[in-house]
Order: C-alpha cells, then sequence, then structure tokens
C-alpha cells in the first residue's frame, strides 16, 4: 500500500505540474493581456510600454515559470477589474464556495444512501423502480434549470426560501440542493450494487445465522463495507460540484469563485480565470488522488497495475 | 426468473419508449422549416411575452406564445432542436473518434503506450470541464461551431477508459493470439478482430455523452458563452427569459421540459441498448 | 542423422519484474535454456504443471513471443529467416479455450478462412471451396458456413479452430491443451481426429497437455518440463517406464488411475 501511495504521489505531482502548463497557457492565449491592461484607447507605444513593464515581452515559458512560483507562493498577481489582489479575492469567494459543493454532497448523500440501502434491500420492488426512475429522470433536467425552477417554485411563490444571495445558510438550501442532487443518482446506484453485493456474501449469512438482529446486521456488517467505494465516488463528485458550482453560483448570485469565475472569463480578467482554474484543478488532483487512495486500499489489485 | 425477464422487457421497453421520442425530436428537427408556424428569428415587438395557449391573453396564431421580441416560441422551439441535435451528435462523433482510438491503442499495445495514454487521461480528468469550456469559448469567441469543437475535445474521457478496458479483455482471448499466429497484421487485428467485440460498448457510451453534451451546451449558453443570439439554443432561451421568471415563467418552463425530455430521450435509449446488450454492465 | 523439422537451441524467455520501489528488478526465467527437436511425422508431448513455461514456450514458436536468448530453426534454418507468412505457414496452433479462440463476431467461414484472406490468397469462390473441404477434412457439416461460433458445440468449435490451423497447410501444429476445455465424451474425438489427420497430412505435432493419459496414448516422445527448464526427454514408453527424474517420477506417482497397474514403473 506504502509503495502504492508513493508511487501515486510522484503521478499526482507530475499531473498538477501538466494542468497547471495547461492552465496558464490555455489562458494566455485568450487574449493580449497587455492590450486589455493598456486600454482601449492605447497606441501602439503605451501597449509596448505596458508589455515592458509587466514583463510580458519575455518568452513565455519564463512568464509561465514567474508565474507558478509565485502562485505557489500565493500570489496571483492582480485583478483588471477589483481592487483587491487575485489572491485576496480568491480567499474571500473560496469559501462560500466549498460550503455550497460540501453542503451539496452531504445532500446527495443524504439522500443517496438511504435510498440506495432501501432499494438494495428490496430490489426490484415499487420503491425500487420508483428510486431509480426519479433518479433517471433528474439527471436529465438541466441544473441551472431546475435551480430557476426550484427559486421559482419555493421563493417566489412558496416563499419559504430566500431567491439569491448567500448571506444566511438559509441562502444556500436551493443552490446546495440543486448541486446535490445532479450526484445522487450515482451515488444511489453505487450503494444499492455495493449493497446487493454485501448483502449476498456469506460472511452476512453466517451473521443471520449467529442470531443477530437483522438491523444490526445491516449497520454494521454490511453499510461498512458497501459504503466505502462510495467515500471514493463521493471525493469525485465533490470535484463535479466544484465545477458545477460555476453555474449555480451564477443562478443564485452567490458570490463564490464559480461566480468570480464566470464574470472575469466574460471581461478577459486573465489573472483570475488563472488563478481559479489552477486552484480548482488542484482540487481535482487532490480529490481524485484521495478517491484512487481509497479504491486501492479497498481493492489489492489495483496496487499491483 | 422472473426479474430476469421483467429486466429485458423494461429494456425493450427504454429502448421503444426512449427511441420513439428522440425520433420524434429528430423528426421535428428535420423538417423544422415545414413544421415551424413563423420564423424564428422574426420580431414584433408589439406581441412581446404573449402567454401560450393554456393562459388567457393566449393569441391563437402563437400556441406556445412570444419570447421578450415577440418571437414566435413554438418556432424557436423547433428550430432549437436543431441545434440541441447537432451538437450531442458531432460531439460524440469527435469525442468518440478522440477517445476510442486513444483507449483502444492503450489497451492494445500495453505498457509505456499505455503508461502515457493513461497520464493523458488523468490530466484530462483532472480538468473540470465547464471551466475550461467557458475559458476556451472566451477565447475563440462563441458560436456553435466552438462548442462542438470544444465539447468534442473535452468530452473523450468515457470513451477512452471504457474502450480501453474493453479492448484489455478483447486482447486476452485466443482468438487474437490465432489471428497473429496466423501472420495478420497489427492495424488489421485491431480494426477486425478487436473493433467488432468492443463496439458494443462503444454505441452505449456514445448515447450517454450525446445527452451530457446537449446539458453542457445548454449551460454553456445560458452563460451567454456558447450559442450566441439570435440562435434558438433552449439554454440560450432560458437565460433570455431569466428576467421574466416572476410573470411569465413560461418562458423558461417550456425550453426547460423540451431540453429534460430530449435528454431523458436519449438516457432511456442507452440504458436500454446496455442493457439489451451488456446487462452485467448496469451499475 | 535427419535434420528435425522444428528445433529449439537453448532458448531462454527472461521477464523483468520489480519486486518493489527501492530494490532492483528481478528476472524471473519462463524459459530457461530449452532444447528440443521435433523430427517430421513426430508427435512431441510437452507435460508439466501450471506455470512451468509451456505456454511461453508455445508463444515463442508461434512467433507471438520474442525469445531473449536461443534460437528457433526450421529446418536448421533460424526462424528470423522467415518472414511472418513463411513462419505462419508453417507453425499453426490449437488453443485450449473453444470458446475464446474463435472470434464470436466471425461467422465460421471467416474465422476458417482468415490465414487465406490476410495472405490474400485465391478468389472468394476458391475460399468458400477451401472451406468447405477443411470443413469436411474435419468432421463439420457444412451448413454450418455461416453460423457464428456461439451456435455450435464446444467440440464443433474446436474442430473449427483445427480447420483454421490447418488451411495453411503447415508442417507443424502446437496443440495447447486441445482437449483439456472439452466434455470428456468428446475429447476422444477430437483427440482421434487430430491422430487422423496427422496421418492424412503427414503433420508434426508439439502436444502440450497436463493429461498424462492423453500424452501416454499419442506421442511418441514426451518432455517433461518443470520451472522453464526440460528436465527429461525420451520416448513415451522410456518416460512412461522408466522416468529417471526426480520430478517425472513425481509427476507420474500424483496421477490418479483406475488401475493402479496401467502405469507400470521401476524405480
Amino acid at each position: 500500500m506504502l509503495n502504492f501511495t508513493v508511487r501515486r504521489i510522484f503521478l499526482v505531482i507530475l499531473v498538477a505540474f501538466t494542468v497547471s502548463v495547461i492552465a496558464f497557457f490555455l489562458v494566455r492565449m485568450s487574449g493580449d493581456l497587455a492590450t486589455a491592461l493598456a486600454g482601449e484607447d492605447a497606441n501602439a507605444q503605451e501597449i509596448a510600454d505596458i508589455k515592458k513593464i509587466y514583463g510580458l515581452d519575455r518568452p513565455l515559458i519564463i512568464q509561465y515559470a514567474d508565474w507558478l512560483f509565485d502562485a505557489l507562493r500565493g500570489d496571483f498577481g492582480a485583478s483588471l477589474y477589483f481592487p483587491e489582489t487575485v489572491g485576496e479575492l480568491v480567499a474571500m469567494r473560496l469559501p462560500t464556495t466549498l460550503q455550497l459543493a460540501f453542503s451539496g454532497l452531504i445532500i446527495s448523500l443524504l439522500i443517496g444512501i438511504p435510498f440506495g440501502v432501501i432499494s438494495a434491500l428490496k430490489p426490484d420492488s415499487w420503491i425500487d423502480r420508483i428510486s431509480m426512475s426519479i433518479a433517471v429522470a433528474g439527471q436529465a433536467i438541466p441544473t441551472f434549470w431546475m435551480g430557476l425552477m426550484l427559486m421559482v417554485l419555493f421563493g417566489l411563490i412558496l416563499r419559504l426560501t430566500p431567491i439569491s444571495g448567500d448571506e444566511s445558510w438559509q441562502h444556500f438550501i436551493l443552490p446546495a440542493f440543486t448541486l446535490g442532487y445532479y450526484s445522487t443518482p450515482p451515488i444511489m446506484r453505487l450503494t444499492r450494487s455495493g449493497m446487493l453485493e454485501v448483502l449476498a456474501g456469506d460472511y452476512i449469512r453466517t451473521a443471520y445465522a449467529k442470531g443477530l438482529k437483522p438491523l444490526r446486521v445491516l449497520f454494521k456488517h454490511a453499510l461498512r463495507n458497501a459504503v466505502i467505494p462510495v467515500v471514493a465516488l463521493a471525493s469525485v463528485q465533490f470535484g463535479h460540484m466544484l465545477s458545477g458550482a460555476i453555474v449555480i453560483e451564477s443562478v443564485f448570485a452567490m458570490q463564490g469563485i464559480g461566480y468570480l469565475a464566470w464574470e472575469s472569463i466574460l471581461r478577459n480578467d486573465i489573472a483570475v480565470i488563472q488563478a481559479i482554474l489552477l486552484i480548482v484543478c488542484l482540487f481535482y488532483v487532490g480529490l481524485t488522488f484521495i478517491s484512487d487512495l481509497v479504491n486501492a486500499w479497498l481493492d489489492p489489485r489495483i496496487r499491483v497495475s | 426468473m422472473t426479474r430476469h425477464l421483467f429486466r429485458r422487457i423494461s429494456a425493450h421497453n427504454s429502448i421503444l419508449i426512449g427511441g420513439t421520442v428522440l425520433g420524434a425530436i429528430v423528426f421535428m428537427a428535420l423538417f423544422a422549416p415545414l413544421l415551424a408556424p413563423h420564423d424564428p428569428f422574426a420580431q414584433d415587438l408589439s406581441k412581446r411575452l404573449l402567454p401560450p395557449f393554456w393562459m388567457e391573453e393566449h393569441n391563437p396564431k402563437h400556441i406556445l406564445g412570444t419570447d421578450n421580441l415577440g418571437r414566435d416560441y413554438l418556432s424557436r422551439l423547433i428550430y432549437g432542436a436543431q441545434i440541441s441535435l447537432m451538437i450531442g451528435v458531432c460531439t460524440a462523433i469527435i469525442s468518440g473518434i478522440i477517445g476510442s482510438a486513444l483507449g483502444i491503442t492503450a489497451g492494445y499495445f500495453g505498457g509505456r503506450v499505455d503508461a502515457v495514454i493513461t497520464f493523458i487521461i488523468t490530466t484530462r480528468l483532472s480538468m473540470p470541464i465547464v471551466l475550461v469550456a467557458l475559458a476556451v469559448v472566451a477565447l475563440v469567441g462563441g458560436s456553435l461551431h466552438a462548442v462542438i469543437l470544444v465539447l468534442g475535445f473535452l468530452l473523450w474521457d468515457r470513451y477512452a477508459v471504457v474502450m480501453r478496458s474493453a479492448t484489455q479483455q478483447a486482447r486476452n482471448m485466443d482468438y487474437v493470439s490465432a489471428a497473429r499466429a496466423i501472420g495478420c497484421p497489427t492495424w488489421r487485428v485491431v480494426l477486425s478482430e478487436i473493433f467488432p467485440n468492443v463496439v458494443n460498448n462503444l454505441i452505449v457510451i456514445a448515447t450517454f455523452e450525446v445527452a451530457h453534451a446537449i446539458l453542457l451546451e445548454a449551460s454553456l449558453s445560458f452563460l451567454g458563452l456558447g450559442v450566441q443570439p439570435p440562435d434558438p439554443s433552449w439554454g440560450l432561451m432560458i437565460a433570455e427569459g431569466k428576467e421574466f421568471l416572476l410573470f411569465d415563467p413560461w418562458v423558461i418552463t417550456i425550453p426547460g421540459i423540451a431540453l429534460s425530455i430530449l435528454v431523458l430521450a436519449v438516457n432511456m435509449l442507452g440504458d436500454g441498448i446496455r442493457d439489451v446488450s451488456a446487462p452485467e454492465n448496469r451499475n | 542423422m535427419m535434420t528435425p523439422i522444428l528445433e529449439t537451441k537453448d532458448l531462454e524467455c527472461s521477464f523483468q519484474i520489480s519486486t518493489g520501489m527501492f530494490s532492483p528488478r528481478k528476472t524471473l526465467a519462463a524459459v530457461n535454456g530449452v532444447s528440443v527437436q521435433l523430427l517430421k511425422g513426430q508427435v512431441l508431448g510437452l507435460v508439466g504443471e501450471s506455470g512451468c513455461g509451456k505456454s511461453t514456450l508455445a508463444k515463442m514458436l508461434l512467433g507471438l513471443q520474442k525469445p531473449t536468448k536461443g534460437d528457433i530453426l526450421f529446418d536448421g534454418q533460424p526462424l528470423e529467416k522467415f518472414s511472418q507468412f513463411e513462419r505462419a505457414a508453417r507453425v499453426q496452433p490449437i488453443f485450449q479455450d473453444p470458446y475464446s479462440s474463435l472470434n464470436p463476431r466471425k461467422t465460421i467461414f471467416e474465422i476458417i478462412t482468415l490465414p487465406l484472406s490476410v495472405h490474400k490468397i485465391g478468389t472468394s469462390r476458391d475460399r468458400v471451396l477451401k472451406a468447405k473441404e477443411m470443413m469436411d477434412l474435419c468432421g463439420l457439416a457444412s451448413r454450418y458456413l455461416n453460423s457464428y461460433p456461439s451456435q455450435l458445440s464446444g467440440g464443433q468449435r474446436q474442430r473449427v479452430a483445427i480447420a483454421r490451423a490447418l488451411v495453411m497447410k503447415p508442417e507443424v501444429v502446437i496443440c495447447d491443451e486441445p482437449t483439456s476445455a472439452l466434455d470428456v465424451s468428446v475429447q476422444s474425438q477430437i483427440l482421434n481426429l487430430l491422430m487422423e489427420l496427422k496421418n492424412e497430412l503427414g503433420l508434426t505435432y508439439l502436444l502440450i497437455s497436463h493429461n498424462l493419459a492423453v500424452v501416454e496414448h499419442l506421442a511418441d516422445r514426451v518432455a517433461v518440463m518443470y520451472f522453464g527448464e526440460i528436465v527429461e526427454n525420451e520416448d513415451t514408453e522410456q518416460i512412461f517406464n522408466k522416468p529417471r527424474h526426480e520430478y517425472t517420477q513425481k509427476l507420474l506417482s500424483s496421477v490418479l488411475a483406475p488401475d493402479p497397474n496401467l502405469f507400470t514403473r521401476e524405480v
């Protein structure tokens, strides 16, 4: 296991590095930073001056190295539109997004796991089919639209929740639910299949034979084993939620990094885009790493491949 | 026994229902010029935001009402199907080719080639699609073609992963050894011996990726970085209707329902095909 | 002495395996210094337990695995001198598992005539005739020409595999456990077919099997393999009646026979 972990860490560093390269070059090619900084009416001389001042005339590789080293120290440069540095901006907005993603994950686990367990206990029953149908139907609904519909229903018509913004925890209910809903079906399915597999196992039958109460068997033995692959999946789903936060934050006008990313992309605020892209990618890399570790711990065959 | 039978029947049902609905939408898209009552781009500011037929002040000439620029909603809905379907299919083809090529190559040759390709897949999986797609589309400017290309070059990971493992399985079969022992050249072994045995997986993944692409385009267009106005992308229509959420909610309800139905149909079709061809892959 | 039709000299096939992050890689020799000879028309039995290297040896002879050392000679000529096609025309395999040795997506016709198709031999009319001829030779009704493997039984599939192996008119056929995966009732049919074909077409067989009864019945000579090395290589009678190597003796003594006197051996 240690062997595997060490090898994986090398891989993770390599991927993180590659991803940083892509993040940098992708965004850099999106526009001439010098022109954006100089403003619309700048002439050629002013643009050339800006290039000198900001070091934009150096080879791209050098600029990348500079950016990376600064980023590792937390310095992401300056925003074109905000007075704060990019680092400060991100630090301000990141908690909102993390809270949102985390709430979404909790919701998807709170709905997905119990339904998965129930479905496994009574496979192909009406409750199983209904929950699977809801899952299938749910995955067809565009998240942003669902957010809007919920906003109309619960915020405007029923007036149960706030409509937009992120001041209080109530503001997080609808966005978190919308975000989490999309991850519920995979978690439900994995829990269901995991439970089915575990319940059919011999050691469960032994536990029953020993006379243990069914519920106790359920929680102590079956669930514990079935839930481990779900942890790995949840890790990956958390990453998807960070990504989905862009859309949800825009719908509900929440001040997270998703909304910030969208605004910055529309305004070509390159430093911000690069920073957010790098951070989200690093989150992805880290989350995938955790997921891989959990899966490898669970299935030793993975460690040797 | 009955459970097995039930699964097969419901698989066929899925294909039937999903296929029929999808077929209807495709029909609608193909014959849009004939079916649409009005020009989807024709504005008439005197007829803004007319409600659909189930509400009181509706106009019989516009069954589903009009949007904020007076354009007939039904017509825009019908033409919008063209956009969603085209994006879904084109993206699936591009990403399918890229992903399958990578996956089959990795699965067949193994070793260093596999290590490199797996690294590429891992790197791609470490990037959030929406964010990258947004950034790139901002780079090249939003348009139908930009979306198709960007999504096509991003959504290949599932193909690669599935094709890789399917190819690895096929590679270990004796009929591959027999073909090689006969002196069959590598390209022919891959195309003629292995590919027909993995193509089922490809089809199932392709249907799900069509749905995925359709939803992603809707999100991108909703955020203003996908298909640009005045094209009737359903996602864009939802964005345009956002302001009128409170008083004229149908403006966003209708395209949302349309999207959901289309994606649901495609997913059902994919589920059905998968259950029929390889039921063991259900979960 | 006649030149053997197929011969290996000190053949070796080693793999590097890693034993941990910080230890150096170890070398595992799946086949270690194997020298065997096949004379024309002979059946050489190759026996040994699972994992002894029989399959690796077979793969090398078929050109599917590169040896790390040693030579393979056809009629005295080294393997490298032959093109893929020429080698394929000389050595063909019959595999153990009739379920994985036939491509489920191809018809029997396509499977049998694959060698002809790959090497562009004959027109499609010729190939149909050839396919029917081979099926006839192997006891398969020609109505199965356009069937799929899933429609055939295990024994029938093995006949298809035999037909495919013989369509290139090879001189040597490597039979890797040809009947192990078949029902007992079908095994003798297939074995008899193999012997008939050998006599009719003048074939030479390398018969790999862990089933000693089969080997005793069919082989002229037997080579015993243990951990990648040949420990004994004698006439069949010699091996079964007067085994010299300790391992051979162990192998023989482990066989459960209904009549204990079937394997008489003097130790």
